[in-house]
């Protein structure tokens, strides 16, 4: 059976089921653990859906209060990082572009780092995603800025800028962590590494309007996105307005993995990993593949979540560890088997 | 039949190019060129390498922007349409075009119905239809379900020529379609190229191959340094002291025993 054969409500289906499963589940583990009834029943009481109570009330803080935002985090983190990943892999018509190539997650660390090196970062809880936020689109906005001349924007000129900007910002961010205290060296690091324990439902109801926000309007893009992997040339004269089209898609992209990042630290590999496999699954139109990426990204970073809590209980592995774990040893299989995809050219 | 003119539709679609000048950075590229280009006609541009023949071809699908003068469609520049409305009517299919994610064939040539469609609508009936006819004008139906990674050079220009043709367009621009083919490919393309022309449709390619040129164009338009240097039946354009001249190679005429038509090669 081909990709295409498989019908894309089908995959959305599962994928919306294994979602909800996964979602209760990793509600429901935990360093406590509260019985799957007994969250479920927690879950529904909260809907008025039923009146008995058959739980402490430790029970219903940790559940509504830790583990549901941070379980709700988990899924927009991944699910806008697998659906921009997908954008930048259709922009670039390169299936191995990530949604932080143009230098937004490395922008983002070094606002974070900043915030947390000048003291700045205790004074509130916003002002460290604020910081990073505002570094990831400056560092994009500067490589866009300088791979444009003359109106024109050139794929290959902006991959590069890409590179040798966000190189730039790890070396600043790398020299401000060896000139600090050790303490906030291990502060800085752990940032670094990806992390989603900070999650509450302040930080949900930011993320959520952009993250939906953009993710709609993408979805609005998906069959400009088709037409843009027949090339610059076909996609113009096919009535695609090429530079506009992009310039939209990348802003959106960038925009939402700014947010996202900012909240949860630097987690790789799910932007690239997400929306390779699915292609296999579903194909390459942006239609099945954008919103098929947006829950497999979802569910794929809830589980990393559930897995880098329960690892090493009561400690916790850090997030981009867990992720790097999965996404290297798929990397080299994509580059052992799938040269082609490499270089498109 | 892909372009056959609605009944309504009866007078013949202009492309016009009025003192064209296009400039890349300080070097002319092309220098004042003025063309008209009828549907039904068959066009070849040929000239050397570098001579401008693709820049022509961009200029004239609107990819590039030009220093002096305009291209109009029926009359109207092309600076005040939209890319939609430009893609309507006037397709171009690209010096080796290709697609390196799997899409199916099908997906590929219904693409071509993108400037028809708003956003929000989905293929219709007649979008369906169309894509059908193009997929059968070009022999491509049994192709329908492969990928597009999977298919054969041959193939895929093929398949290529048919998303050009479900945009109905009234003028087809190609640049050098049977470069990479084998015969019978070549054969199949300059078929459906005389066909499509033959139905209404402009058809203008930029051709290396001037033997093939000769033999299937009954136009050619020759460019030697950015400069229209002949345009008319290709006995006139090509003679011997003009190839001699533009492409400084002795070339020789000779007919065709059987069928008589002139056949144009030289000696290495």
């Amino acid at each position: 059976m081909k990709p295409q054969d498989v019908p894309a409500w089908a995959t959305v289906a599962l994928l919306g089921g294994l979602l909800g499963l996964v979602g209760v589940a990793a509600l429901a583990i935990g360093s406590v653990s509260v019985p799957v009834e007994r969250t479920i029943a927690i879950l529904l009481h909260q809907l008025h859906l039923t009146e008995d109570v058959t739980w402490t009330p430790m029970q219903a803080t940790i559940i509504l209060q830790v583990r549901f935002p941070r379980v709700v985090m988990a899924a927009l983190v991944g699910g806008g990082l697998a659906l921009s990943g997908a954008v930048m892999q259709g922009i670039f018509q390169n299936p191995m572009a990530d949604p932080g190539l143009l230098g937004v997650s490395s922008g983002a660390a070094l606002g974070a780092v900043l915030a947390l090196t000048l003291g700045l970062a205790m004074q509130h809880y916003l002002i460290l995603p604020g910081f990073a936020f505002l570094g990831g689109l400056a560092a994009a906005s500067v490589v866009y800025g300088l791979a444009t001349s003359g109106g024109k924007t050139p794929i290959a000129t902006l991959l590069l800028s890409g590179v040798a900007v966000s190189s730039l910002s790890t070396a600043f961010t790398s020299f401000i962590l060896t000139r600090s205290q050790y303490s906030m060296m291990r502060e800085i690091l752990f940032w670094l590494m990806g992390g989603l324990e900070a999650s509450s439902w302040d930080h949900v109801r930011l993320t959520t309007p952009v993250v939906l926000l953009g993710v709609t309007i993408i979805l609005l893009f998906t069959r400009d996105l088709d037409i843009l992997l027949c090339g610059e040339q076909r996609a113009l004269t096919l009535g695609v307005d090429a530079q506009w089209c992009r310039l939209v898609l990348l802003t959106l992209a960038t925009a939402v993995t700014a947010v996202v990042v900012s909240l949860s630290g630097t987690v790789g590999f799910v932007g690239l990993i997400v929306p390779h496999m699915l292609r296999l699954l579903v194909g390459p139109q942006h239609h099945r593949l954008l919103p098929v990426s947006f829950l497999g990204g979802a569910l794929f970073l809830i589980l990393a979540d559930l897995v880098a809590r329960v690892l090493a209980r009561p400690q916790e592995v850090r997030l981009g560890i867990i992720t790097a774990f999965v996404g290297v040893p798929f990397f080299l299989y994509l580059l052992r088997t799938n040269r082609r995809g490499l270089d498109p050219l | 039949m892909i372009a056959s003119p609605c009944a309504a539709d009866t007078a013949a679609h202009t492309l016009t190019l009025q003192h064209i000048t296009y400039q890349a950075g300080k070097r002319q590229i092309l220098k004042d060129i003025s063309l008209h280009v009828s549907g039904g006609e068959l066009i070849a541009i040929v000239g050397c390498n570098g001579a401008g023949k693709s820049t022509l071809l961009h200029v004239i699908a609107g990819l590039l922007p030009v220093s002096q003068g305009d291209v109009r469609l029926d009359g109207q520049p092309l600076s005040h349409l939209t890319r939609k409305a430009i893609a309507r009517q006037m397709a171009l299919l690209p010096q080796q075009a290709r697609i390196d994610f799997g899409f199916q064939v099908h997906d590929v040539v219904r693409m071509g119905r993108h400037p028809h469609r708003g956003r929000f609508r989905s293929a219709s009936p007649h979008d369906e239809a169309t894509v059908h006819r193009a997929m059968a004008a070009t022999g491509t139906e049994c192709l329908a379900q492969r990928l597009i990674t999977e298919v054969s050079g041959g193939e895929r220009q093929l398949i290529l020529l048919a998303q050009a043709l479900a945009q109905e367009p009234q003028f087809l621009l190609l640049d050098e379609p049977t470069a990479n083919l084998d015969i019978a490919h070549q054969r199949h393309v300059m078929q459906l190229l005389q066909r499509l022309a033959r139905d209404g449709m402009g058809v203008v390619a930029v051709m290396h191959d001037l033997s093939m040129a000769v033999r299937c164009f009954p136009r050619l338009i020759l460019l030697d340094d950015g400069v229209v240097v002949g345009d008319g039946p290709p006995i006139e354009v090509l003679s011997v002291e003009t190839i001699k001249r533009v492409f400084r190679v002795q070339a020789r005429f000779s007919r065709d025993q059987e069928h008589g038509e002139p056949l144009l090669w030289f000696p290495v």
